[in-house]
This record gives structure tokens, sequence and C-alpha cells, in this order.
């Protein structure tokens, strides 16, 4: 490591999102000891803590550690000066959405809630410019057929485009932070092996991290819940592009997959439910909730009640279906473009830590 | 905030750079600081002016940074000479206030000393141990191995090497026990009869039975402890081990091992505390004694054309209770690899 120079703008920074006092912790390591998900050599949240608090924002933003941790809380819960290690740790995990995002400007826009305005306004003005380029720009008359606003074809092609434009831009950020872990945290003795996507997709799918935390056990049922909901969604989704393509579209209710559909949102709303009320309720045990964590939350739901709005405006024939199909559209934007720059990021910054944790053997 | 060694602090064009080793950045850092504060060096006072009659020297044995200490976990009052107790800045470095309390708490030690003596017992480790070391000097060849490898000096010595025994120093860790090679020394309720006879009332499966047989000897300060607490969280651990606790793994004699081996167990693990300059042997050099006695073993293996591999020591602390679990397995394990004692049914 050599010269140590504190980046006190990142300490302080991570201080205002984790609303920890960092140069309160002594590093007695309690945080460490009570940590049921770390490993046993060079174990976290300790060195993180000690990084945090010299503002050494290199080693704690391409590190694997980060992201093994599941936020259980149990750190902040026994720590003898409260500085709280499972926010500063998240507050990191925060960090790294801002770092490895590209273009900058959309890590940026995402991280903060005065740029919300500017983060809503652009879906909103892009989804208007293909409207107009479509020339579908206006209500359409007669019974609602979602088609006549946004004609299928241009749906298809616009938001596929977008979203894996955006993707692409998130995988570099995610090759720059594979080097970045290379680099930090170097296979040991015995080597990389050939990188475990079953097993990391296994413990992905089964909670296993979740289940192996000590305390606030819902937490696993909650996001089990969301994630399977998503999921879920996900593939119905999928169904109805190829269905909008075959010439079968709109599905109706009595479709297995509108009917999965349907149960997939129940399920979210439940888990955001038990995640919503926990965070309100549970304010002095669960830590500090930023404005990434609302952002997502708030977000998700929207998008998932907005979804089902339009599926009943379109069933009752309401005069707002339009409308709310429009904000749909900008929710959908929302969750799945801006995916890499939120909260939701995990899905790509986790699984690939986790890959390259296991591969060097460390659990 | 960080903690370390400071090796060094020089000008570098104008500006102070320290260097930091041993700190938990687990690597040898630089700082670039604007003031740096020296605090004053503390060296530890020589003990020799106590004039102690013990035949390992006159003042106390010291440790790292030549301050004297005994186990420095569990008793950072006890010095090696047994009765004597260091406080302040004799055993650490301290300020006033703490070498206050830290008086207190020796003064504490040497009361429970003081009531142990009256009623004739030890103090700790083995507290209310009210045995000593009986030895059967018509056989003793005056080798001195017991006057050298006993931590607290219980053994002084006549000109010729004959062990002139001091009982009020023991701690009853039977390191001596461990040493005699004319086994001429034990306890009334541990020594080289009791305990080959618990080693060969143990049933030992025939070879054809294809079921190892493994002695384990757990030393009782921390080891067993640690086992007990496997058991209490039940893990499980091979069946085929039967445990001996001894008071220290300095006591076990050669002759149990050599006993074990011929009776037909397939291999002999000695489970510890840990040696070297952090030591935490309850009894100073125990574990030491047993890495250095392992040479002889070899010897005496080699004698009966046995591999090495059937003998092998482990360190742990009281904590680790799921690492014992998995020194035994893995040891059972690799014992099944070598094969039976040819010295089974013999």
């Amino acid at each position: 490591m050599g010269m140590i120079t504190p980046d006190i703008e990142f300490k302080r920074k991570l201080g205002r999102l984790s609303g920890a006092r960092l140069s309160q912790c002594m590093q007695c390591g309690n945080c460490s000891a009570v940590c049921s998900l770390a490993p046993a050599e060079r174990p976290f949240p300790r060195k993180e803590m000690l990084w945090s608090a010299w503002g050494l924002k290199e080693q704690l933003i391409g590190n694997a550690d980060i992201w093994l941790c599941h936020q259980c809380g149990d750190c902040s819960t026994y720590c003898p000066r409260d500085v709280k290690p499972a926010d500063v740790i998240s507050a990191v995990r925060l960090q790294s959405y801002a770092h490895y995002a590209r273009p900058r400007f959309l890590g940026k826009m995402l991280a903060s809630p005065g740029w919300l305005p500017a983060a809503l306004a652009l879906p909103v003005l892009v989804i208007m410019a293909i409207l107009s380029l479509a020339g579908t720009f206006r209500i359409p008359e007669g019974p609602v057929d979602y088609s006549a606003f946004f004609p299928h074809v241009w749906l298809n092609s616009t938001f596929s485009a977008i979203t894996l434009f955006f993707y692409l831009l998130a995988f570099l950020g995610l090759g720059r932070f594979w080097k970045d872990m290379k680099k930090l945290n170097p296979p040991g003795e015995q080597g990389r092996t050939r990188l475990p996507f079953f097993k990391v997709l296994g413990e992905i799918l089964s909670h296993s991290s979740f289940a192996a935390c000590g305390s606030r056990q819902w937490r696993k049922w909650a996001h089990m819940l969301l994630f399977f909901g998503f999921a879920l969604l996900i593939l119905v989704t999928l169904y109805a592009i190829w269905a909008t393509v075959s010439h079968n579209y709109p599905l109706p209710l009595s479709n297995p997959f509108k009917i999965a559909g349907n149960v997939a949102s129940l399920m979210i709303y439940s888990g955001l439910g038990i995640m919503a009320f926990q965070r309100l309720t549970h304010r002095d045990v669960f830590g500090k909730s930023t404005y990434a964590d609302w952002l997502l939350l708030v977000a998700i739901a929207l998008l998932t009640l907005s979804g089902t709005l339009v599926q009943l405006a379109r069933f009752g024939d309401w005069t707002v279906a339009y409308h709310l199909y429009f904000f749909h559209l900008v929710s959908v934007w929302f969750v799945i473009m801006y995916l890499p720059f939120t909260k939701l990021g995990h899905i790509f910054y986790r699984t690939t830590a986790l890959l390259y944790a296991r591969s060097i053997g460390r659990k | 905030m960080t903690k370390g060694v400071v090796e060094s602090v020089t000008d570098h064009g104008g500006e102070v750079q320290v260097v930091v080793g041993e700190s938990l950045f687990e690597q040898q850092i630089t700082l670039a600081a604007d003031l740096v504060v020296l605090a004053t060096g503390m060296v530890p006072n020589t003990t020799t002016d106590l004039k102690l009659q013990y035949r390992l020297g006159e003042g106390l044995p010291e440790l790292a940074y030549e301050f004297s200490d005994s186990h420095f976990i569990c008793f950072p009052y006890e010095t090696r000479r047994t009765g004597i107790y260091a406080a302040g800045t004799v055993r650490a470095p301290m300020d006033m206030e703490m070498s206050q309390e830290d008086g207190a708490g020796a003064m504490m030690k040497a009361i429970q000393c003081i009531e142990s003596v009256k009623r004739g017992e030890a103090v700790h480790p083995r507290a209310g141990d009210r045995t000593f070391p009986e030895l059967y000097m018509e056989r003793c060849t005056d080798c001195k191995r017991c006057t050298e490898e006993c931590p607290f000096g219980s053994y002084d010595e006549t000109e010729k090497g004959t062990p002139l025994p001091n009982p009020a120093r023991c701690r009853r860790c039977g390191i001596c026990v461990g040493s005699c090679p004319e086994r001429v020394i034990g306890f009334s309720d541990f020594s080289i009869n009791s305990v080959s006879a618990m080693i060969k009332a143990v049933h030992v499966p025939d070879e054809f039975e294809e079921k190892p047989r493994v002695l384990v000897f757990v030393c009782e300060n921390d080891a067993y402890p640690a086992l007990d607490a496997a058991g209490v969280q039940r893990l499980k651990i091979s069946p085929f081990v039967r445990i001996i606790p001894v008071r220290c793994l300095g006591s076990v004699n050669k002759v149990w091992i050599s006993d074990a081996l011929s009776h037909g167990y397939d291999g002999i693990l000695q489970i510890g505390c840990k040696p070297g300059d952090d030591y935490q042997c309850h009894f100073i050099h125990g574990s030491e004694l047993t890495e250095q006695r392992g040479e002889n073993l070899q010897e005496t293996l080699e004698t009966m054309m046995l591999e090495p591999e059937r003998i092998q020591t482990r360190f742990v602390e009281i904590t680790a209770f799921h690492e014992i679990q998995s020194i035994i397995n893995d040891y059972v394990e690799e014992l099944e690899l070598i094969g039976p004692n040819p010295f089974k049914d013999m």
C-alpha cells in the first residue's frame, strides 16, 4: 500500500450517506466477530471500517467483500462505538454505482434527490420524441388499445435498443470493477478456479446468504418475494413481446401468462410492503434509510402499481388509460433502463463480486 | 485512527514521513504527518536484585520487551516464580492510574495464593489440587531433565545433578512427569501407571474389523474445554477416537506413546495450547517441549518401523471449538489412508 493519502472528501461523503461518525471507530473488530458471513481470512467489515475512516476510496470500491455483506445489521447492533458498519458498507456500495457508471452524468443524476426532476424528464422527453416520430402522439379514439397509442414495433425496438445500450455500458463498468477486484483481492495460493456460475446462481436463488445472516430473517422472505416476483414479471414481459410479434396480443385475462403476471405483482406488493414497513417502524435497528433505498422501493412500487392500473384501464375502458400507460412507460424506464445506476444495480455488481469472490475461494 | 509499530520517522524534503509496520492495513504504510508526537519510552527494571535462589536465575524470567509476566491472557499477574506477583510497570508499560489498579489486581491474586497455601492447595490454573509430584529416587539417574524442563524452577539440584524438589514452587503441571525418561515422577492421581492403564483399558478393534483406533491427548486448559464446547454444539467427532485429558501437553511421557502403539492404536494426536513468542500454553513452555520431544518420538517410530505421520501435534485456542472437530476428523481420515498399525494383535 505504501503511502497513504486520505481522501477526506470521500470520507465525508460516506459519513453523510451512512450517518456514521467514521472517526469514532476504534477498530475493535466486534463487527467482524459478530458477522455470520465474514470469511475467516481477512474478515469484513473491520478492514472496510479502517479504510473508510482513512477515506481510501480505491480500496473500498474495488473490493469484492462489500458485496458479500447482505446487510443484516448485526455489526451495527453490536458496535460499541455506534459507528454503524452496516450503513457504512451500504454507503460504499451506493458509491460504487456512481463510480462505475457510464455515462457518468447518469450515475450522478440518480444518486442525489436534487437531480430527480432531470432523471424523470429524460424518459418523458425521449418517449414523447419516439411517439412524435411514430406519429401517434395523441389520445386515440374508440375502445382502449395501447398499440394505437404506442405501436408495438416502435415500443419493442426502441425500448429494447435503449435497454441494451445502457446495459452494454454497465458491462464496461463491470469490466473495470473486475479488474479492480483482481488488483485488490488477488487470488491466494490455490489460484482461481473456473467461474462458478451455477454455484453463484444457486446461492442467489436459494437466498442462502440471507439465511446465514444472524438476525432479521424476514429480510430473506421479503427479498425472495420481490426477487421471484420480479423474475416472473420479466418472463411474462418476454412472452408478451413474443405475443405482440406473433399477433395474438393483447392477452385475455384468462391467459396463464396474464395470471402469472398478476400473481407476480401481488408477490412484489407483499415484498415491498414488508420492506417499507420495516424501514419505517424499525428505524433504530435497521439503520439509516437513504434516498437510494427509498428511490428503489418507490420506483418498483409505482412500476407495479401503474402496470396493474394499465391492465384494469384496458378491461374497464377508462378514459385515463393512455395517461396511465405513459406513466407506466416512464416507470419502466426508471426501473429497467436505469438499473445499472440505481440501487437495483446490485443485481449486476453483487453477482459479479460473488462470482469473483467464490472463484478465489472466498466465502 | 490506526495502531501499529512505528518503524521510522524521516524528513522527506520538509515533510515528516512516518513508516508504520504491523498495522491493521496488513502491510507497511507510510504517512505524511503534519505533527508527530513522540511518547516517552519506558525501559523495564531488571529483577535480578530479587536474588532468588533458583537454579534458573536470580530474577524473574523475561518476555517480550524484557517485561516479566506469565500466561498473559489468563494470569497476567502471575510470574513464573510461584508466589511472586508482578504489577504495574514491572510487567507492562502503564501510567500511574493503571498501575494502581494493576496493583490492586495483583494483591487480590496474592491473597488467593496465601489462602490456597494455608489449605495446602495449588493456585491456578490447577486451583485446589492437593497432590504433589512424588519421586521414586532409587531409580533416578540424575539426568537433570526434570530440573531443566520445569518452567517454575521447582527442582533445585545437587552438584551431581540429583533433583531436590521444592514443592512450594510447584504448579502441578506435570511437565516433570513427561520429562522423565526413567518414569520415576508421578502424582497420586496422575502418574505413568495410571495413564498407561487408561491406554491399555481401551478396546482396540483388530485389523479385520477395519476400524481404526486413535488416541488423543488433550490439554485440559484450553483444548479440552474447546472439545467440550464442540460437544455442546453437537459437532460430530469421529467415533474411532479415545480421549485422555492431560495436565499439559508437556506432561505426556514418551512411554505412553510407545505403550499405545504397541497396544495397537493406529495413531496418536496431541492437542494443546499455542507455543512460541505469543504462547498461550498455561505452563509457559509445555507445548514447546512437545515439539522438541517430537524429534525423539520420530526416532522411536523409526525403530518400530512406523510412519512418522502417525503421531501429530496440533495447537488450538479455547474458542476454536469448530476447528477442533475438523482437526480430529481430518487426522482420522489421514490415518485411514496410512492404513492399520502393524502391531495390532501382537
